[in-house]
Protein backbone atom coordinates (compact mmCIF):
# COMPACT_ATOMS: atom_id res chain seq x y z
CA UNK A 1 0.00 0.00 0.00
CA UNK A 2 1.06 3.36 -0.69
CA UNK A 3 -1.49 6.07 0.32
CA UNK A 4 -1.72 9.89 1.34
CA UNK A 5 -4.09 11.73 3.30
CA UNK A 6 -4.04 15.70 2.76
CA UNK A 7 -5.47 17.74 5.81
CA UNK A 8 -6.02 21.29 5.85
CA UNK A 9 -6.44 22.52 9.83
CA UNK A 10 -8.35 25.29 11.27
CA UNK A 11 -6.52 27.28 14.31
CA UNK A 12 -7.97 25.45 16.92
CA UNK A 13 -6.85 22.74 19.23
CA UNK A 14 -10.11 20.71 18.72
CA UNK A 15 -8.40 19.60 15.16
CA UNK A 16 -5.64 17.75 16.72
CA UNK A 17 -8.62 15.48 17.58
CA UNK A 18 -9.54 15.31 14.00
CA UNK A 19 -6.31 14.51 13.10
CA UNK A 20 -5.45 11.53 15.09
CA UNK A 21 -8.83 10.35 14.17
CA UNK A 22 -8.12 10.80 10.34
CA UNK A 23 -4.76 9.23 10.74
CA UNK A 24 -6.13 6.22 13.00
CA UNK A 25 -8.55 5.64 9.48
CA UNK A 26 -5.42 6.11 7.22
CA UNK A 27 -3.43 3.64 9.08
CA UNK A 28 -6.09 0.86 9.63
CA UNK A 29 -6.35 1.85 6.01
CA UNK A 30 -3.01 0.94 5.01
CA UNK A 31 -2.74 -2.19 7.54
CA UNK A 32 -0.38 -0.20 10.01
CA UNK A 33 -0.87 -1.53 13.43
CA UNK A 34 -2.58 0.92 15.63
CA UNK A 35 0.58 0.81 18.31
CA UNK A 36 2.37 2.26 15.19
CA UNK A 37 -0.12 4.42 13.85
CA UNK A 38 -0.88 6.02 17.36
CA UNK A 39 3.40 6.54 17.64
CA UNK A 40 2.96 8.91 14.50
CA UNK A 41 -0.07 10.64 16.03
CA UNK A 42 2.00 11.68 19.18
CA UNK A 43 4.58 13.59 17.52
CA UNK A 44 1.93 15.26 14.99
CA UNK A 45 -0.25 15.88 17.99
CA UNK A 46 2.55 17.78 19.74
CA UNK A 47 4.30 19.47 16.94
CA UNK A 48 0.62 21.31 15.88
CA UNK A 49 -0.26 21.49 19.28
CA UNK A 50 2.81 23.77 19.71
CA UNK A 51 1.70 25.24 16.34
CA UNK A 52 -1.56 26.36 17.45
CA UNK A 53 -0.15 27.52 20.94
CA UNK A 54 2.44 29.57 20.13
CA UNK A 55 2.81 30.44 16.30
CA UNK A 56 -0.87 31.11 15.35
CA UNK A 57 -1.29 32.15 18.80
CA UNK A 58 -4.32 34.68 18.91
CA UNK A 59 -4.10 35.20 14.51
CA UNK A 60 -7.34 34.35 12.22
CA UNK A 61 -5.27 33.88 9.25
CA UNK A 62 -3.61 31.08 10.59
CA UNK A 63 -3.39 28.07 8.26
CA UNK A 64 -1.70 24.38 8.87
CA UNK A 65 -1.66 22.20 5.91
CA UNK A 66 -0.81 18.16 6.35
CA UNK A 67 0.65 15.77 4.37
CA UNK A 68 1.00 12.08 5.62
CA UNK A 69 2.33 9.55 3.22
CA UNK A 70 2.90 5.94 3.57
CA UNK A 71 6.14 4.99 1.34
CA UNK A 72 9.04 2.36 1.83
CA UNK A 73 7.53 1.20 5.28
CA UNK A 74 7.51 4.26 6.79
CA UNK A 75 5.56 6.49 7.03
CA UNK A 76 6.21 10.44 6.10
CA UNK A 77 4.72 14.00 7.24
CA UNK A 78 5.16 17.25 6.15
CA UNK A 79 3.28 20.01 8.10
CA UNK A 80 3.36 24.13 6.86
CA UNK A 81 2.05 26.57 8.89
CA UNK A 82 1.94 30.37 8.18
CA UNK A 83 3.26 31.41 11.53
CA UNK A 84 6.37 33.49 12.02
CA UNK A 85 10.03 31.47 11.41
CA UNK A 86 10.52 28.89 14.07
CA UNK A 87 12.45 26.03 14.47
CA UNK A 88 10.84 23.76 17.06
CA UNK A 89 14.43 21.22 16.73
CA UNK A 90 16.85 23.65 17.47
CA UNK A 91 16.18 24.71 21.60
CA UNK A 92 18.25 22.89 23.73
CA UNK A 93 15.86 19.96 24.92
CA UNK A 94 16.13 17.64 27.34
CA UNK A 95 13.50 15.87 29.33
CA UNK A 96 13.18 17.70 32.44
CA UNK A 97 13.28 16.10 35.83
CA UNK A 98 12.77 16.12 39.63
CA UNK A 99 10.51 14.94 41.89
CA UNK A 100 6.64 15.95 42.04
CA UNK A 101 6.86 19.30 43.60
CA UNK A 102 10.05 20.31 41.89
CA UNK A 103 8.81 19.23 38.31
CA UNK A 104 7.78 22.07 35.99
CA UNK A 105 4.84 21.29 33.97
CA UNK A 106 5.40 21.39 30.02
CA UNK A 107 8.26 21.05 28.32
CA UNK A 108 7.86 17.39 27.04
CA UNK A 109 6.53 17.51 24.08
CA UNK A 110 9.84 17.68 21.53
CA UNK A 111 11.10 15.42 23.55
CA UNK A 112 8.37 12.70 22.81
CA UNK A 113 8.45 13.79 19.10
CA UNK A 114 12.07 13.24 19.46
CA UNK A 115 11.84 9.60 20.82
CA UNK A 116 9.40 8.61 18.31
CA UNK A 117 10.63 10.05 14.81
CA UNK A 118 13.25 8.36 13.10
CA UNK A 119 14.01 11.72 11.13
CA UNK A 120 13.15 15.18 11.64
CA UNK A 121 13.75 18.31 9.41
CA UNK A 122 12.80 22.15 9.47
CA UNK A 123 12.64 24.39 7.07
CA UNK A 124 11.44 27.87 6.18
CA UNK A 125 10.13 28.29 2.96
CA UNK A 126 8.04 31.04 1.07
CA UNK A 127 7.41 32.46 4.28
CA UNK A 128 5.74 28.79 5.96
CA UNK A 129 7.75 26.65 8.34
CA UNK A 130 7.56 23.47 7.26
CA UNK A 131 8.08 20.36 9.15
CA UNK A 132 9.63 17.65 7.18
CA UNK A 133 9.54 14.00 9.25
CA UNK A 134 9.81 9.79 8.85
CA UNK A 135 8.69 7.08 11.04
CA UNK A 136 10.07 3.89 10.04
CA UNK A 137 7.68 1.07 10.35
CA UNK A 138 9.17 -1.84 12.30
CA UNK A 139 8.61 -5.24 9.78
CA UNK A 140 6.01 -7.18 12.59
CA UNK B 1 -21.13 15.56 36.06
CA UNK B 2 -18.39 14.10 35.07
CA UNK B 3 -17.50 12.07 32.41
CA UNK B 4 -14.30 10.69 33.34
CA UNK B 5 -15.03 7.55 34.93
CA UNK B 6 -13.97 6.98 38.32
CA UNK B 7 -14.44 4.89 41.92
CA UNK B 8 -13.03 4.81 45.56
CA UNK B 9 -11.22 1.81 46.59
CA UNK B 10 -9.78 1.40 49.89
CA UNK B 11 -9.90 4.81 50.39
CA UNK B 12 -7.96 5.96 47.18
CA UNK B 13 -9.60 7.95 44.20
CA UNK B 14 -9.24 5.67 41.02
CA UNK B 15 -9.65 7.67 37.66
CA UNK B 16 -10.29 5.74 34.58
CA UNK B 17 -9.21 7.80 31.47
CA UNK B 18 -10.73 6.17 28.44
CA UNK B 19 -9.17 5.98 25.24
CA UNK B 20 -7.00 9.25 24.47
CA UNK B 21 -6.02 12.18 26.89
CA UNK B 22 -4.52 14.64 23.89
CA UNK B 23 -4.21 18.42 23.44
CA UNK B 24 -7.84 18.89 22.39
CA UNK B 25 -9.32 16.83 26.13
CA UNK B 26 -6.70 17.41 28.31
CA UNK B 27 -8.06 20.50 29.73
CA UNK B 28 -11.41 18.57 30.37
CA UNK B 29 -9.82 15.59 32.11
CA UNK B 30 -8.19 18.34 34.30
CA UNK B 31 -11.37 19.99 35.05
CA UNK B 32 -12.85 16.86 35.93
CA UNK B 33 -10.08 15.47 37.82
CA UNK B 34 -9.96 18.84 40.21
CA UNK B 35 -13.50 18.56 41.37
CA UNK B 36 -13.26 14.69 42.35
CA UNK B 37 -9.57 15.39 44.28
CA UNK B 38 -11.43 18.74 45.53
CA UNK B 39 -14.18 16.40 46.99
CA UNK B 40 -12.84 12.88 47.60
CA UNK B 41 -9.65 11.20 48.85
CA UNK B 42 -6.51 12.92 47.85
CA UNK B 43 -4.43 9.37 47.20
CA UNK B 44 -5.15 9.07 43.70
CA UNK B 45 -4.14 6.01 41.56
CA UNK B 46 -4.64 6.48 37.53
CA UNK B 47 -5.51 3.01 35.66
CA UNK B 48 -4.70 3.26 32.38
CA UNK B 49 -6.01 -0.22 31.33
CA UNK B 50 -8.46 1.87 28.69
CA UNK B 51 -6.33 4.50 27.64
CA UNK B 52 -4.32 4.14 24.38
CA UNK B 53 -2.56 6.79 23.93
CA UNK B 54 -1.28 10.02 26.10
CA UNK B 55 -0.21 13.45 25.16
CA UNK B 56 2.45 15.55 26.62
CA UNK B 57 -0.99 17.82 27.56
CA UNK B 58 -2.21 14.75 28.97
CA UNK B 59 1.62 14.45 31.15
CA UNK B 60 1.21 17.83 32.42
CA UNK B 61 -2.45 17.52 33.62
CA UNK B 62 -1.35 14.13 35.45
CA UNK B 63 1.89 16.18 36.91
CA UNK B 64 -0.76 19.02 38.17
CA UNK B 65 -3.23 16.39 39.51
CA UNK B 66 0.11 15.26 41.47
CA UNK B 67 0.93 18.55 42.87
CA UNK B 68 -2.58 18.97 43.83
CA UNK B 69 -2.84 15.66 45.29
CA UNK B 70 0.54 15.93 47.35
CA UNK B 71 -0.19 19.43 48.48
CA UNK B 72 -3.25 18.31 50.10
CA UNK B 73 -1.23 15.10 52.14
CA UNK B 74 -1.79 12.84 49.21
CA UNK B 75 -0.32 11.35 46.12
CA UNK B 76 -0.74 9.57 42.74
CA UNK B 77 0.55 6.80 40.76
CA UNK B 78 -0.27 4.54 37.60
CA UNK B 79 -1.39 1.19 37.03
CA UNK B 80 -2.25 -0.99 33.89
CA UNK B 81 -0.61 0.97 31.01
CA UNK B 82 -0.85 -0.21 27.65
CA UNK B 83 2.17 -0.20 25.29
CA UNK B 84 1.65 3.45 24.10
CA UNK B 85 1.28 4.78 26.68
CA UNK B 86 3.94 3.28 29.04
CA UNK B 87 6.19 4.28 26.10
CA UNK B 88 5.65 7.85 26.47
CA UNK B 89 5.48 7.80 30.66
CA UNK B 90 9.09 6.26 29.98
CA UNK B 91 10.37 8.69 28.26
CA UNK B 92 9.42 11.45 29.66
CA UNK B 93 10.64 10.32 33.62
CA UNK B 94 7.21 9.84 34.90
CA UNK B 95 7.51 5.82 35.34
CA UNK B 96 10.51 6.86 37.87
CA UNK B 97 8.23 10.11 39.15
CA UNK B 98 4.86 8.33 39.98
CA UNK B 99 5.62 4.62 39.64
CA UNK B 100 4.37 2.05 37.27
CA UNK B 101 2.01 -0.90 38.25
CA UNK B 102 0.43 -4.14 36.97
CA UNK B 103 -2.98 -3.91 39.21
CA UNK B 104 -4.74 -1.35 40.63
CA UNK B 105 -4.36 -3.19 43.94
CA UNK B 106 -0.92 -3.12 43.58
CA UNK B 107 -1.01 0.58 42.94
CA UNK B 108 -3.45 1.36 46.26
CA UNK B 109 -0.83 -0.14 48.24
CA UNK B 110 2.09 1.50 47.20
CA UNK B 111 0.33 4.74 48.33
CA UNK B 112 0.20 3.07 51.89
Amino acid sequence: MAGQLDMVLANDLQEVARVIDQLELFCAEEGIVPQQGLRFCLALDELITNILSYGLAGRDDGVITLTVEHRNGALHADLADNGPPFDPFVSDVHAPSGSVEEREVGGLGITLVKAMMDRLEYRRDGGLNRLNMEMKIPVA
Amino acid sequence: MTNLNHDVIDGCLVLRPSRRIDSANAKAFEDEAYLLVDKGPVKIVIDSADLDYISSAGLRVILTTAKKAKAAGGGLTIACAKVNVREVLMVSGFDTIFGLHDSVEAAIASLG
